[in-house]
């Protein structure tokens, strides 16, 4: 999932952890869970946003040890919400919505394959994942209630955002990276429509978060994602 | 969804598909789904988070999130899946609580449809492999439980002192995890030594459910002592048993003539049957 990409790239980059991105069409196949991405340090490989936040403590490297017990209870609801609402509506947007998963999702995911083998295993994956939707309770969803849905996350970080610059105040913590991969995956991929993009598009302190973090641990780096293309001309004057 | 008290005293109705909770309303009938019933009952201009703040209102739709991922499921494998619990304790309780004949089938349903959900949203590995579901889930589910008393801390409420939509949520995935005497109790004991949490609860409990004297979640055999009950209790339990002394001799007497054993003989007396017709003009047939 791109959006995980960017999250424990973000996660990485604010533990200031040298870091090299290798994209390999077989990762999904040598991640210890199935699920990419992952990372590899020594002989050890580990994936997932939670195992690799484990990992990197391990070493002595965190970003929350300065949240009190309240606070870390706050973080970890968020950072639920944020998988329970923002990873299920990106997944159903790919998956459950016919027109995206023809146009978009079917072509890209089965990319690095030969025919017929490309439709094979996204037709599989398509299964999976409605699968997984109908156990949870989204498959009865219409486009417009999950749309809904990430308004209503979108507003709840909003306001627990507020003005300031991360959501534990001056330092970035895994909420932070979880967010930003998120909200620029959203705001930054291409799709049939806007409308998702637009939702995130309604908070501009979420917008501007996103923004700030780009700019503080991204810039320079040549990753293949693009800049946050939001329609504002303030970009130069949130530096700061 | 996930663990229900018993009712004392439940009308034999259908209910939607064999749903429960079930909210039986004036205007819409009979709603099944927790959210629509809380929309309903905010249409009735019932709100609980009326005075939260959009902070406070932020943290809950948070903490509700939390809930349902990681402390939920685990307990629908608690009460449902395992083995040991749901033989001895959620079936049976359900079983002694729903009424005839929805008791029957009821809590099988329910158990067959909670174990497909789980075995969707977690994979045959976590299904096959006790230990991986253990020292995972179990894990996630015991350190969400230490996450809400750290956020209750010594408040009597999440958000201060009137109760919230959170606080009834907490509640009803608390309460019968700390009140049930289930045999394979792992979850249970991390629950019993956070004590503000157990507080929380008695609280509510004393607040919001007093008629229910003693321990309202334990079952129906002690409930049924309460004075006041037992009255209320008979005319069911005495159309219960009639109901089922009824079924039990019409299937045996319909097994007894479907077989043969038992069949009815028409009587000489009065107008005459057709068999000893039959036998008359057999005879005259053989003398002719």
């Amino acid at each position: 999932m791109y959006s995980d990409g960017i999250t424990d790239l973000a996660f990485l980059q604010m533990c200031n952890l040298p870091i090299r991105v290798i994209c390999r069409a077989n990762a999904e196949y040598m991640s210890p869970s199935g699920k990419v991405p992952f990372i590899h340090v020594g002989n050890q490989v580990v994936s997932e946003l939670g195992p690799i936040v484990q990992f990197v403590k391990a070493k002595g490297h965190s970003l929350s040890d300065g949240l009190d017990e309240v606070q870390k209870a706050e973080m970890k609801a968020y950072m639920e919400l944020v998988n329970n609402m923002l990873l299920t509506a990106e997944l159903y947007l790919q998956w459950c919505d016919d027109v995206t998963v023809e146009e978009i999702t079917h072509p890209r995911y089965g990319s690095p394959y030969p025919w017929p083998l490309n439709r094979i295993l996204s037709y599989q994956k398509q299964w999976e994942v409605r699968r997984k939707m109908k156990a949870i309770g989204w498959a009865g969803k219409t486009l417009e209630q999950v749309l809904e849905d990430v308004d209503q996350c979108c507003q709840a970080l909003s306001q627990r955002l507020g003005t300031q610059p991360y959501f534990f105040n001056k330092q970035p913590t895994e909420l932070d990276a979880l967010v930003f991969g998120h909200l620029f995956t959203i705001l930054t991929t291409q799709l049939i429509t806007d409308e998702l993009s637009e939702k995130v598009k309604n908070y501009s302190n979420l917008t501007a978060f996103c923004r700030r973090i780009e700019q503080q641990y991204f810039e320079g780096h040549d990753k293949d994602s693009c800049t946050v293309s939001v329609q504002s001309s303030k970009k130069s004057s949130l530096l700061k | 969804m996930g663990v229900h008290p018993p009712f004392h005293d439940c009308s034999p109705l259908p209910l939607p598909a064999g749903h429960l909770p079930a909210l039986r309303t004036q205007d819409e009938g009979t709603i099944s789904k927790p959210q629509q019933i809380i929309t309903h009952l905010r249409k009735q201009k019932y709100n609980a988070d009326y005075d939260l703040s959009a902070t406070q209102s932020a943290d809950t739709l948070a903490f509700v999130s939390l809930l349902e991922e990681k402390l939920l499921p685990v307990l629908i494998h608690t009460f449902w899946v395992d083995a040991k619990n749901y033989v001895e304790h959620t079936r049976k309780w359900y079983a002694e609580t729903i009424p005839f004949p929805l008791n029957f089938f009821l809590p099988n349903a329910m158990h067959k449809r909670h174990l497909e959900r789980l075995q969707l949203m977690w994979g045959d590995d976590y299904m096959e492999d006790e230990e991986k579901l253990e020292k995972e889930l179990y894990r996630e589910a015991r350190e969400c439980l230490t996450l809400l008393s750290q956020r209750l801390g010594s408040q009597k409420f999440f958000f201060g002192d009137s109760p919230a939509s959170l606080d009834a949520l907490v509640f009803s995935r608390l309460a019968p995890l700390l009140k049930a005497k289930l045999p394979n109790g792992k979850l249970q004991q991390h629950l019993k030594s956070l004590q503000n949490l157990c507080n929380y609860c008695t609280s509510i409990l004393s607040l919001y459910f007093p008629w229910d004297r003693g321990d309202p979640l334990t079952g129906a055999p002690r409930a049924a002592g309460t004075d006041g009950s037992e009255a209320e209790e008979d005319p069911h339990k005495r159309r219960k048993q009639l109901l089922s002394v009824l079924v039990g001799l019409a299937a045996m007497l319909g097994y007894a003539f479907l077989s043969g054993i038992v069949s009815i003989q028409r009587g000489s007396v009065g107008p005459a049957g057709r068999q000893p017709v039959t036998l008359e003009e057999e005879e005259e047939e053989e003398e002719e």
